[in-house]
């Protein structure tokens, strides 16, 4: 199927001038550089014929590049720093054709093998459809491939969102927002009852019942204010733990699920901060920041509303110092953000190289750098500081300067007041009143730009929560999937290509195929694509092109569930979980009898080292496995795999780090587990495979040969550069011991 | 297979295909040579490292200077079309929103805007006052000094950093 992005009118032109009656266009494709580097457009048509490249900058059509097809054998591309090249072969000689930076990478690798399939006569099978780079709506680029535009989603969806999850405890949340509306209200009416006793009371100097009264009142309404406080602070909390926990359990449950391509692109950390920080901030923001934004944005509104009905002409005066504030505040946060930025920005760094110090001290003392660290550290020491007393500082000279414009309102207030009462017109109970509002009105003012900061980090937050969950997960339970309960064990490759960068292909139009229980060592240089080509078998990533096939069927149609399950995999570095030594044997099937374990242990070679430990199978593991030697590990993991007698069996350099006696021990116990289950192999000392049916050798992404030992040795391949390289350094080795 | 070359018996040619020939001290000629530079970001113009096909070296050149004027514009031709990276000489928009900056920015090769994710771990300080910058699809930016940069880029920077 043809790749066509639609061209612009003055390439088309162009197009149109060059292109023959029956020519046929088969690709077009935009690139982001001019052939001098600059910004710009330029253009890669392939028809059935030929191949061309059109500039613009008034460059006509006869000065395009042409490249008939016949003559090119393959295309290739090539990255560079922070873009790449398309290359065709022509005649045997590489011919750059296009540059285009790392934005176009991805079209750019499926139009090289679009031009490769066409020049080799072959089907065109590319991907017809491009991701769309800008947002439709609003001509942004986006951050992701996924087509999602978060500047245009975000805004109102996210906390449509976040409030979405109070659906389950819709009592709770009306009870809530009852209590704080009813709060606000009641936080209003002291002043209104000091003004009556100052006026009819205290002044007056009579009307002692009514002080009760008034008394009474105040005590009613602070009573009311503390109870319905605790009542919503208690149900805040249990409302945003309650859903904090929900999304954290959703995350953590979708992270598993996720494929492991997702999990190449995000480091660990990151995604740890984002089941801890992250959920935490929304959990501040829905704990604190909502209720607060909603009582005091009540508050002020009930304030000025009351005061307005007193008098309005004063209301007007002492509500002069708000812009100032408002302003003020603004601009203070802005500064502040940036230097609380810093300072969190040197905490991170001196925790991290705090962290690498103490975590090299071994190769400090061994290259006797102690006070070149003891410096390193007093540096970043310093910065900390400094950066804190800076932040610290403008903090506190905010506030000062904060209180002062708060306080001129009262100053406005008792001079305008005053004069007011002086003349007559309003009361002393009236004034007092006013300025008993003032101060709950300039109170939270301070903060309201801070709450949106507060917001935006939460929204923030969750945003990157939501991308997470929005992810497509696995395809655990696909109902359509075929049922295999018991896997035979054939493995075909078919013309498969894949990279884990679409635009770097790993493994190319790799063909080969694997009978049911056949032992399979695969062979390369490091990095030639062995482990990825085990990645395939055991889907951990699907292919670009082509297919792989188990007993005959798509792995992509095969039950996941039912794949894994009949998949055991030894790593080279094994992992182990926190636990005890039978755990960690159980862990692929936690309803094994000890009795199982004990077996799988022996199948191992296992057993002997295991009970001569104080604890036995009840050895702890402990932090990173410390406790026991890289060999040991290994044959707990060679246990676990054994455990669920898989159908399938991959080791992955699963006998490199060990010394020969424990590879030999290893040895024993995989020649007893491989027997009659398809098991690929990956080892480097090549004596490692002797007992394989056929040996795979990969170069380069490459198939280089596939047979037994003696027919790889017979031909000239990489194979037997290998051997003879292995022979001679362990002829060196024995010279030399 | 290394050397330091020097300078004088190094030749440099373009053969038909616009690929790079090299011929050290008179010796056979290596055909698609490619050039880079051993540190990029520190020494720009120095420590220039001729790799054959297969990425093995072929020789380093202490400093672009010492290479006669033909091959020095060969060598500096190739680096500008190997190191794509950018120069930001003007900032026109910079709007950072929930942890995502999306940048308008005028260079020598242009005006271009970019997205960047994750400010983080996506902006590398090479000095207090020289960064970089990797947008979402790894291309590269640079501000190699930020003072030199306009009053209204230095505020946006600022404002986002």
């Amino acid at each position: 199927m043809p790749m066509l992005e639609p061209l612009t009118s003055e390439f088309e032109k162009q197009w149109r001038s060059l292109a023959h009656p029956q020519e046929k266009l088969l690709i077009s494709a935009m690139a982001d550089l001019t052939a001098d580097g600059y910004f710009g457009q330029r253009w890669l048509l392939v028809s059935d014929r030929r191949v061309l490249v059109l500039d613009s900058n008034g460059a006509g059509p006869e000065e395009a590049i042409e490249v008939p097809l016949a003559e090119i054998s393959e295309a290739k591309t090539e990255s560079l720093v922070g873009g790449g090249r398309l290359t065709v072969q022509v005649n045997g000689h590489p011919r750059p054709l296009i540059t285009y930076t790392n934005s176009e990478g991805d079209k750019f690798a499926e139009v090289a093998a679009g031009i490769t399939q066409l020049a080799k006569g072959e089907e065109l099978k590319i991907a017809e459809e491009l991701p769309p780079m800008r947002c439709p709506k609003c001509g942004r680029r986006l951050p992701d491939r996924d087509g999602v535009c978060p500047a245009c989603v975000r805004k109102g969806a996210v906390l449509m969102r976040i409030t979405s999850y109070l659906g389950s405890y819709k009592w709770q949340a009306a009870i809530l927002a009852g209590l704080m509306f009813s709060r606000t209200l009641a936080q209003l009416i002291p002043p209104i009852l000091t003004k009556r006793m100052i006026d009819e009371v205290l002044t007056p100097r009579q009307n002692f019942s009514l002080l009760i009264w008034l008394v009474g009142g105040l005590a009613a309404v602070g009573l009311f204010t503390a109870a319905s406080e605790a009542a919503s602070g208690w149900l805040a909390a249990w409302l945003g733990a309650h859903i904090i926990a929900f999304i954290r359990a959703e995350l953590f449950r979708c992270l598993e699920r996720l494929s492991l391509r997702f999990h190449d692109r995000k480091e660990t950390g990151s995604l740890m901060s984002l089941v801890t920080r992250d959920t935490d901030r929304l959990h501040e923001f829905l704990v604190e920041g909502l209720p607060y934004l909603v009582t005091n944005g009540l508050m002020l509104f009930g304030i000025v509303g009351v005061l307005l009905s007193i008098n309005w002409r004063l209301t007007l005066f002492i509500l002069i110092p708000t812009p100032a504030l408002f302003i003020g505040g603004g601009l203070f946060w802005r500064r502040m953000r940036r230097l609380f930025h810093r300072w969190w920005q040197r905490w991170s760094i001196f925790s991290a190289e705090l962290n690498e110090s103490l975590s090299g001290i071994r190769v400090t003392k061994a290259f006797a750098q102690e006070q070149a660290e003891i410096e390193k550290f007093d540096r970043r020491n310093e910065e900390l500081l400094w950066a804190g007393v800076v932040a610290d500082r403008t903090w506190f000279s905010f506030f000062a300067t904060m209180n002062f414009f708060t306080s001129t309102g009262a100053l406005i207030a008792w001079l305008m007041g005053g004069r007011a009462i002086i003349a007559g017109q309003i009361t002393l109970g009236t004034l007092m009143a006013f300025i008993n509002y003032l101060w709950l009105f300039y109170g939270p003012l301070q903060w309201f730009n801070q709450v949106y900061n507060w917001m935006s980090r939460a929204f923030a937050g969750a945003e990157r929560i939501f991308a997470v969950l929005d992810t497509e997960p696995e395809p655990y339970s696909d109902p359509h999937a075929v049922h295999l309960p018991r896997i035979r064990g054939d493995v075909a490759f078919e013309d498969v290509t894949f990279g884990y960068d679409k635009s770097k292909p790993v493994l190319k139009d790799v063909n080969c195929s694997v009978k049911a229980g056949e032992l399979i060592g695969l062979v390369g240089k490091s990095g030639a694509g062995k482990t990825t080509f085990i990645n395939l078998v055991c889907r951990f990533y699907d292919v670009g092109r082509g297919r792989v096939t188990i007993d005959g069927h798509d792995i992509r149609d095969i039950r996941l569930e039912d794949l894994r399950n009949q998949i055991g995999i030894v790593l080279q570095e094994p992992f182990l979980f926190n636990g005890t030594v039978a755990e960690n044997i159980r862990y692929g099937k936690p309803e094994a009898a000890f009795a199982e374990v004990i077996a799988a242990a022996r199948a191992a070679n296992a057993h002997e080292f295991i009970v001569a430990k104080p604890n036995g199978y009840d050895t702890r593991v402990g932090e990173r496995g410390t406790k026991l030697s890289v060999g040991e590990k290994q044959r707990i993991s060679i246990a676990r795999a054994i455990l669920r007698d898989p159908r399938m069996l991959i080791l992955d350099e699963a006998t490199s780090s060990v010394d020969t006696e424990t590879e030999t021990a290893i040895q024993e116990a995989l020649a007893r587990l491989v027997k009659g289950r398809t098991t690929f192999v990956i080892a480097h000392r090549l004596s490692t495979l002797r007992n394989a049916d056929r040996l795979l050798v990969i170069d380069d992404g490459h198939i280089a040969g596939m047979g037994t030992h003696e027919e790889l040795m017979a031909g000239e391949g990489p194979y037997r550069r290998l051997v003879e390289l292995q022979q001679s350094l362990s002829r060196m080795k024995a010279m030399g011991g | 297979m290394s050397s330091q070359a020097d300078s004088q018996t190094l030749t440099l040619r373009r053969d038909k295909d616009g690929a790079l020939v090299l011929t050290l001290d008179g010796g056979n000629p290596v055909g698609n040579v490619r050039v880079v530079r051993a540190a990029p970001l520190s020494h720009p113009s120095r420590y220039i490292t001729f790799l054959d096909e297969k990425g093995r070296e072929l020789c380093t050149v202490d400093r672009l200077d010492d290479l006669p004027q033909a091959e020095r514009r060969l060598v500096e031709e190739e680096l500008t079309s190997y190191y794509l990276c950018s120069t930001i000489q003007r900032i026109n928009e910079l709007e950072s929103e929930f942890g995502i900056a999306y940048w308008d920015v005028e260079t020598p090769r242009g005006r271009r805007d970019f997205v960047v994710k994750d400010v983080q771990s996506s902006i590398t300080w090479l000095s207090p006052t020289r960064l970089l910058i990797v947008d979402v699809d790894g291309n590269r930016f640079e501000i190699p000094d930020l003072r030199a940069l306009d009053r209204r880029s230095q505020e946006l920077l600022e404002m986002t950093l």
